[in-house]
């Protein structure tokens, strides 16, 4: 595959499926910022690979198993890395969403176990199957049905209150 | 509210993506990294072998380390089949014991693992093998199937039971499904009904009322969807559901009053992320197109 031709293939992709992608980023780790670089993480990742995973199909599939591994490591290092400068940007970054417009459905899966957040993102979210999320994972399908039973009652003592 | 509207909510909006320019630069610059890293790799392999021949003069003894093997040929414990397994010791997951290569199907085993049965295909219609696997003395039942260019894997121990019973368990349709409904309360989703490879499924005792099929154009396109009423335990449930792995929507009667009221509800929901997303591109649009007038301006 000549370079253009990835570009051109690899950049529809990009613009089709970012805003997609970089919400399941955000899901797993609750930060826009930290969102955005695990996306990008995995989309050079993808550029890489891009002429094999575009034979194989399941690019998105591809970035979105990239993400959900690679959280647990990124999670262990540094998320910002500053910089002093003298100079202030031209244009103010978009803040995280204000605390109050974030559900408290949002917040309890960020205090889920991270195990735990990433199948109930993957099975309760995205609709994969307990054998997708196992083989996304790389984990065991029973551990699956527990992280997700366990998930979902946990989200559920704290939405219940909310109903009554 | 269903748990997936719900996500929908609370994952929508953030900041503006980065130019796609910069997204192609950082992959760009890993692919020339890359290029870089494998012309050095050959250079490594070379000096490996001619380092392996020094140390077999001077007698010292070959170590097994969990290292990428080296491009000359090593013993490797033969499978106690005649079946088409190799042996490699490149990137393993820790609980991976066996692989299937997505594109080939061609099957690998871990080194020091050894294949002593298989059921292929395990599946009727898919690319699929079950094997019996022995590692460091722990036997495990391993069951490989590809679907749409994925192979998924899963394992258990045999339990006492043979490897064509393994499989049996590992088919439940229900564990195949995308996704779930409600039941009991609106969050908690489990498993009534689903969707996959153009079947509906159900659990056991549910009875399937109603089916509209594909009910939103655009939908989780180009995959078959449906609208289901359905009735369990008797309840009443709804659900809007596709053939991909595109969320649906799910609810019981009283929650909502009909299945035409959760199509309605799904389709407002397709429209509203739509809109937004649409907003934000046009602001990202109208943002560039003023810069670059203003830059030209200044020129």
């Amino acid at each position: 595959m000549r370079g253009t031709d990835r570009d051109a293939a690899f950049s529809e992709f990009v613009a089709a499926r970012q805003t997609h992608l970089r919400r399941i980023a955000y899901a797993l780790c609750g930060d826009w910022h930290r969102a955005d670089d695990l996306l990008q993480t995995a989309l050079t990742k993808l550029y890489v690979a891009w002429p094999r995973i575009r034979h194989e199909g399941g690019e998105e599939a591809y970035c979105r198993q990239i993400m959900v591994r690679a959280n647990i490591d990124e999670s262990r290092r540094p998320w910002r890395r500053e910089r002093p400068t003298d100079r202030l940007p031209e244009r103010g970054a978009d803040g995280p969403t204000p605390v109050e417009e974030r559900s408290a459905l949002f917040d309890a899966l960020q205090a889920l176990p991270e195990q735990q957040r990433k199948v109930v993102v993957l099975r309760h979210w995205l609709g994969l199957s307990v054998r997708e999320t196992a083989t996304e994972l790389g984990i065991n399908e029973g551990t699956v049905k527990s992280h997700s039973s366990r998930g979902l009652a946990a989200l559920e003592q704290v939405l219940a209150p909310q109903r009554r | 509210m269903d748990l997936k509207d719900r996500f929908d909510q609370a994952t929508s909006g953030g900041p503006s993506h980065p130019p796609l320019e910069e997204r192609l630069h950082h992959g760009r610059r890993a692919a020339g990294r890359r290029t870089a890293g494998r012309a050095l790799g050959g250079i490594v392999v070379a000096a490996t072998v001619a380092t392996g021949v020094a140390t077999l003069s001077t007698g010292q003894e070959d170590r097994a380390t969990d290292r990428p093997a080296p491009a000359v040929s090593s013993p490797t414990p033969a499978p106690a089949l005649d079946i088409p397994v190799t042996a490699s010791m490149e990137n393993w997951e820790p609980e991976e014991w066996a692989r299937m290569n997505p594109r080939t199907a061609e099957l690998t085993v871990r080194r020091g693992v050894t294949a002593t049965n298989m059921v292929d295909p395990a599946i009727r219609g898919f690319t699929s093998v079950a094997l019996d696997l022995t590692r460091d003395g722990q036997r495990r039942y391993v069951l490989l199937v590809r679907r749409q260019g994925i192979v998924s894997v899963s394992w258990d121990a045999p339990a006492g039971r043979t490897l064509r019973e393994f499989v049996a368990d590992e088919q439940d349709p229900m564990d195949s499904l995308p996704i779930a409904t409600v039941r009991g309360t609106l969050d908690a989703s489990l498993p009534l009904v689903g969707y996959r490879d153009g079947e509906l499924y159900t659990v056991g005792g549910a009875e399937i009322v109603r089916v509209v099929e594909d009910p939103i154009e655009g939908f989780c396109a180009p995959n078959a969807t449906a609208a289901v009423e359905l009735l369990h335990e008797g309840v009443t449930y709804f659900a809007v559901l596709g053939d991909g792995n595109c969320g649906s929507s799910f609810s019981k009667l009283g929650d909502v009053a009909s299945l035409e009221a959760i199509v309605a509800r799904r389709r407002a929901n397709i429209d509203w992320a739509a809109d937004a997303q649409g907003e934000r591109q046009r602001k990202e649009l109208e943002r560039e197109v003023a810069e670059k007038r203003e830059q030209s301006d200044r020129r």
